[in-house]
């Protein structure tokens, strides 16, 4: 009787999984909420870096720091008055070296250099993982929106209705 | 039926509503449906992106892949017989849908041993497949060819006693005064055992899990459909459906009082949401449950259902004897 028993809370559990909600996260629709906090209260992030031309006075620490980690910084021209930058040199990034240690943030007296969410940087050419200066000034993409969420009988990805904006430090 | 002439109607019958066109329909549907059946089991999303609905057109989009596919025919394979057996195999799948009736007014051929007929074509099916397993010249395609004959001829013998219950309680062989006689009871509540028995059976039949043996993929790659690529596959797997199909809605008939229930609704349709009940049943197991062993499977219906099926015999020739 124990047998059936078993057969039939096995069934129970076949058909009780058909109305729990899915965990899945429909990947390109949907995006996960990148959470901050894990190495810099200030930023929060370690994706693609943004530059602020306004802050970079062109120091090339970032350049120093780098060279002992991915030599993956490298300062290069831009053209156009800069009052704080004389020399007008400001840090281009490859991404193909980079490693996203984050020293360079670190590194940076003047905060110019910050790191967001933005983590998809797949590009179908070497070329275009050289993110110019002007590139990375650019604000990356709205970060996803959907939350992880557990809760006593399910997990799922919960949505929110306004999608919020990320925060740049 | 619609004012046509009789030959034209009954053509219509075979090839439209209850026969061809409506089994393989409903099909695709069944495909769809256990694909994503299994998914809400196994806590997955399933089929998403063909279709407007939940991946709805996914069966369809399979369908034509596997039609764009080569068919590939082994170097040492009887060529022949290696393509006559998907043929062989869907013809007999497709006869039986001939014998059953989805209401009194959508009958392809109401005979009076349409039972017997039935049986028969099913216990034919061990020989399409033993055919399709030899002519592919491949030891997992035997392997898996000489299970199936021993699972399904097996399991023959319980499915056919387990009807002989039923068959004693209405007195008839025809499907049709079968389901007329379950006005006042379905035979599931007079006879649960042969039910349980019938339902095991024909899950044993249809090579289902737990019973895949034939085809377990760990053990003999993909039993004897191995060979088989392309359509040639297409066609096996339609088999396959259509004999799960057709044997749901015999369970319907049999136990559940076919196309009988509360009036508004017309009776082809109860028939259908029924055998759509019994799919659901028969498909939650495939989630649930791993694959027996070959030598559970055969006590499993040689010392247990054989005897229930029996008994069920015995009870329902008391009751008939106490009702006569």
């Amino acid at each position: 009787m124990s047998k059936l028993g078993s057969h039939i809370s096995a069934i129970q559990s076949g058909f009780k999984h058909l109305y729990k909600r899915r965990m899945t996260l429909r990947y390109p629709e949907s995006k996960l909420e990148i959470l901050s906090g894990y190495r810099y209260p200030l930023a929060g992030y370690k994706g693609r870096h943004v530059l602020s031309m306004e802050k970079c006075t062109g120091c090339s620490i970032c350049e120093l720091t780098c060279r002992n980690i991915a030599r993956a910084i490298k300062m290069v021209r831009v053209e156009g008055a800069s009052p704080r930058n004389k020399k007008s040199i400001f840090p281009q990034i490859d991404y193909g070296y980079c490693v996203f240690c984050g020293f360079c943030v670190d590194a940076c007296v003047f905060s110019a250099l910050t790191m967001t969410p933005e983590y998809e940087l797949a590009a179908y050419d070497k070329q275009q993982l050289i993110y110019e200066p002007k590139m990375l000034a650019a604000s990356p993409p709205a970060s996803g929106s959907a939350r992880f969420v557990v809760t006593k009988s399910a997990a799922y990805h919960k949505k929110p209705k306004r999608t919020p904006e990320i925060n740049q430090a | 039926m619609l004012g046509l002439t009789e030959p034209l109607s009954n053509l219509l019958q075979i090839l439209v509503f209850p026969g061809l066109g409506f089994a393989l329909t409903f099909v695709l549907f069944m495909v769809w449906y256990e694909r994503k059946l299994l998914a809400k089991v196994q806590v997955r999303v399933g089929p998403l992106y063909a279709g407007r609905f939940e991946g709805i057109l996914q069966p369809i989009a399979d369908f034509v892949k596997l039609l764009f596919k080569e068919i590939i025919v082994p170097k040492q394979a009887d060529r022949f017989l290696f393509m006559l057996a998907p043929t062989f195999m869907m013809a007999l799948s497709v006869s039986i849908l001939a014998l059953i009736p989805l209401s009194p007014s959508n009958v392809i051929a109401d005979s009076n041993v349409a039972i017997l007929v039935i049986i028969a074509v099913l216990s034919l099916s061990p020989l399409a497949i033993v055919v399709a397993a030899w002519a592919s010249n491949n030891k997992y395609s035997l392997i898996g060819g000489l299970r199936a004959l021993h699972q399904t001829t097996s399991y023959a013998i319980p499915l056919s006693l387990s009807v002989l219950g039923v068959v004693l309680m209405s007195g008839s062989f025809s499907l049709m005064s079968i389901v007329e006689s379950q006005r006042n009871a379905w035979f599931i509540m007079l006879q649960p055992l042969g039910a349980i028995v019938f339902f095991l059976a024909a899950l044993a039949e249809l090579e289902r899990v737990p019973f895949d043996i034939p085809e377990a993929e760990t053990e003999v790659v993909m039993g004897w459909e191995t060979e088989y690529s392309g359509i040639n596959y297409g066609i096996i797997m339609t088999a396959a459906y259509v004999k799960f199909y057709a044997l749901a809605v015999l369970f319907t008939e049999l136990f559940l009082g076919g196309w009988l229930g509360p009036e508004p609704v017309p009776p082809a349709l109860w028939t259908i949401i029924k055998t759509f009940f019994v799919i659901t049943l028969m498909m939650i197991p495939r989630g649930v449950y791993p694959r027996l062993r070959i030598d559970q499977m055969l006590r499993l219906g040689w010392t247990r259902l054989l005897p229930l099926s029996l008994v069920n015999i015995i009870i329902s020739l008391v009751a008939v004897s106490f009702m006569a």
